[in-house]
């Protein structure tokens, strides 16, 4: 048998499951909604494209929902969920300032921090020795405001007061968690 | 097919709603939370994390609130 899964912090349990699991399935079900939110917002339909964008965020939450019934909580999970999280925001967000629908300083800077951020968490799994992923519960909210960031931007709702107030708030939220990252002791690091 | 899945009152009403109450519950749950950890020793990673953390969610909260009240005020 292999290594148990294993977390940084206590965030998920010390037990094998299969990559192919329920929870991931819905996971990944999410990418199916990024045709249907390119012709939304490619056909200008503000309603149609907020409605995608909340499927996606609804799923979101399924999935962890669905680990807990099914018992199927992993260290791939996460990571996966982390990267879906990652590639689904991300590509919402660059379709949205391509079609000029939100300002695009900002999701340029909401993107380069992202890809920072995903840098220093593969930083700090070279530092523990193994897969695994660091709990910040700040950045948990933030990626929540992200889901939040990209409903307003379909549905035109205060698009510059919510977009221009998210990139230094990221800044800081980067700077503490990149100090948690690289500086501080890994728990449970191999010698 | 059109872009009005509903009208455009009842979309803005339903932004509105959806996002006002998710920011004032995430603002409250999270000062909540907060206030929970105070005797809790801050020298502790994983405290000062959550500390840290739901500061930031109680300043998203907060954010959330003040773009619903901006956008009707």
């Amino acid at each position: 048998m292999g290594a148990p899964a294993a977390s940084a912090e206590g965030s998920a349990p010390a037990r094998v499951v299969g990559k192919l699991n329920p929870a991931n399935a819905v996971t990944a079900s999410r990418f199916l909604l990024l045709p249907p939110f390119l012709w939304a917002v490619d056909s200008g339909y503000h309603q149609w494209a907020t409605l995608f964008v909340l499927i996606c965020g609804l799923l979101d939450k399924v999935d962890g929902l669905v680990a807990k019934i099914f018992n199927c909580r992993s260290v791939f999970g996460e990571l996966f969920d982390a990267i879906t999280d990652g590639i689904c925001y991300g590509f919402c967000l660059i379709i949205l300032a391509a079609y000029g629908w939100v300002p695009v300083i900002p999701v340029i800077a909401m993107i380069t921090l992202g890809l920072a951020n995903s840098g220093l968490r593969m930083i700090y799994a070279k530092r523990a020795g193994r897969a695994t992923n660091y709990k910040s519960y700040a950045m948990e909210r933030l990626v929540a405001y992200t889901a939040y960031l990209i409903g307003f931007g379909t549905g035109q709702f205060e698009v510059d007061f919510y977009f221009w107030l998210y990139p230094p708030l990221m800044i800081v939220v980067v700077l503490h968690d990149a100090k948690r990252m690289l500086i501080d002791a890994v728990p449970g690091a191999n010698a | 097919m059109t872009d009005h899945i509903v009208s455009h009152t009842v979309f803005v009403w339903f932004m509105t709603l959806f996002t006002g109450l998710v920011a004032g519950t995430w603002f409250v749950y999270d000062a909540l939370k907060l206030w929970w950890l105070r005797k809790e020793d801050g020298r502790i990673p994983m405290i000062h994390d959550k500390r840290f953390g739901y500061s930031i969610g109680i300043f998203v909260g907060a954010i959330g609130v003040l773009g619903v009240l901006k956008y009707h005020l």
